[in-house]
């Protein structure tokens, strides 16, 4: 299966160029400071992606997209920081880093379990692609959830490399789980066949996408004491966009 | 202008006393100058029961991320407007022998691509301060356009204020 984190190295080269700068406290009141390191990012392109899970700035990604890092930076509308890891799972794809990023908003998780035996029109993209996304605000969903796969979540989905950590979004903005690897679409004698690694020429068109489910999301961040928000009630209406709100959620992640 | 404000309706005020603490949050994210938010959108809105006093949620998600999204543009050390409003408060503090200016009341209209089309305050009783500030919640677009269904103005109330320690 094909992990769907982007080029390592190229961005670790554009990271260690950008001069990082320690923000001087902006009054002499000032007994606080913004985060102590931070680049202009523009040109800084993630590997894979997260999202916000709380106001302390904790970003949700995927376990595979982190470990074995010498070091994590996280990048958001415009600025890099410093990430440390706060949890990983044993269980799931899934790890929690810690960041002195304040979101503007963060998830939440949906608290009902989908449907089982229908499909469900979802949003989910990886956070550099959101960031040149021309119709973000316009975008309803781009994938559809495949039914009841014995509590697994799998998407219908054209996400490209760096996706690995982004939101899956319901149409009212929950939060319905985390994209973690692609599988083949055409299921073969032995299961899924899988997609080669490294080669973007096979990432094209529409494959399954595997994501960890809101609900071990949620069992993950409970044993690991960090805190977030479930509910039920639709964060954005039904003409507003998840594509939008998933920009909001989400980080680019780059393994140093 | 139709608040909504539960404050009258113990049915209601356990919603209300949560608004208020996402309103604390909201506070406490501030790293620069301190911000609040209360949505309070458009007189036009007639008087709704009473069980239906609280905004919907994307209402409330919004105006979380209005607010948040604010807080961090006056917060920015980089930008020369937030620098200006700090060194006016602070002269305002430490010479003029005033305090901290009071919670002051914005009324915010969002165009359909999420820039803030029109903003209303009263003055800070400075030309310049008021000048920056108009100028750091309007020059960005918001991250995300608002709710089609939400009425406008967002009443959003700023508490203007040095950072606490966190």
């Amino acid at each position: 299966m094909q992990k769907i984190t982007g080029d390592i190295r190229r961005a670790t080269r554009s990271m260690r160029s950008t001069r990082l700068w320690r923000m001087l406290a902006a009054s002499l009141l000032c007994c606080s400071c913004l985060p102590s390191q931070a680049a202009p990012a523009e040109s800084i392109e993630a590997q894979s992606s997260g999202l916000f899970v709380n106001a302390d700035g904790d970003v949700l990604t995927a376990r595979h997209a982190v470990i074995g890092c010498r070091s994590l930076y996280v990048v958001k509308d415009g600025k890099v920081v410093t990430a440390t890891l706060r949890a990983v799972s044993n269980e799931d794809d899934l790890a929690v880093l810690a960041t002195t990023l304040k979101p503007f908003l963060s998830a939440v998780f949906q608290r009902a379990a989908l449907p089982p035996d229908r499909s469900v029109a979802v949003f989910a993209e990886a956070y550099s692609r959101l960031l040149r996304m021309p119709d973000r605000a316009r975008t309803l969903s781009n994938a559809i959830t495949v039914p009841d796969e014995g509590g697994e979540l799998q998407l219908l989905s054209g996400v490209k490399p760096g996706a690995s950590g982004s939101a899956v979004l319901g149409a009212g903005g929950l939060v319905l789980g985390m994209i973690v690897e692609r599988v083949a679409g055409v299921p073969s004698s032995a299961g899924m066949a899988q997609v080669h690694a490294r080669n973007p020429a096979q990432a094209g068109g529409a494959t399954l996408v595997k994501a960890v489910p809101a609900a071990a999301v949620k069992h993950f961040l409970r044993a690991s004491g960090i805190d977030f928000a479930e509910s039920d009630a639709a964060q954005i209406s039904a003409l507003q966009s998840p594509a939008a709100r998933a920009f909001t959620l989400g980080v680019g992640v780059i393994c140093g | 202008m139709q608040k909504f404000s539960q404050a009258d309706n113990p049915q209601a005020s356990a919603r209300y006393q949560r608004w208020h603490a996402t309103i604390r949050w909201i506070r406490r994210i501030g790293a620069g100058i301190g911000i609040a938010a209360m949505l309070t959108p458009a007189e036009a809105l007639p008087a709704p029961p009473l069980q239906s006093q609280q905004p919907p949620q994307h209402w409330i998600s919004y105006a979380q991320l209005a607010s948040n999204q604010f807080a961090a543009w006056l917060s920015d050390p980089a930008d020369d407007a937030v620098v200006r409003l700090h060194s006016w408060m602070q002269e305002r503090l430490l010479k003029g022998g005033q305090g901290l200016p009071p919670p002051l009341v914005t009324r915010v209209w969002v165009a359909p691509s999420g820039k803030v089309e029109r903003l209303e305050f009263a003055s800070l009783g400075n030309t310049q301060a008021d000048s920056d500030l108009r100028a750091l919640l309007t020059s960005q677009p918001l991250s995300e356009p608002p709710p089609p269904d939400m009425r406008q103005p967002m009443v959003l109330q700023l508490s203007l204020d040095f950072p606490q320690k966190q």
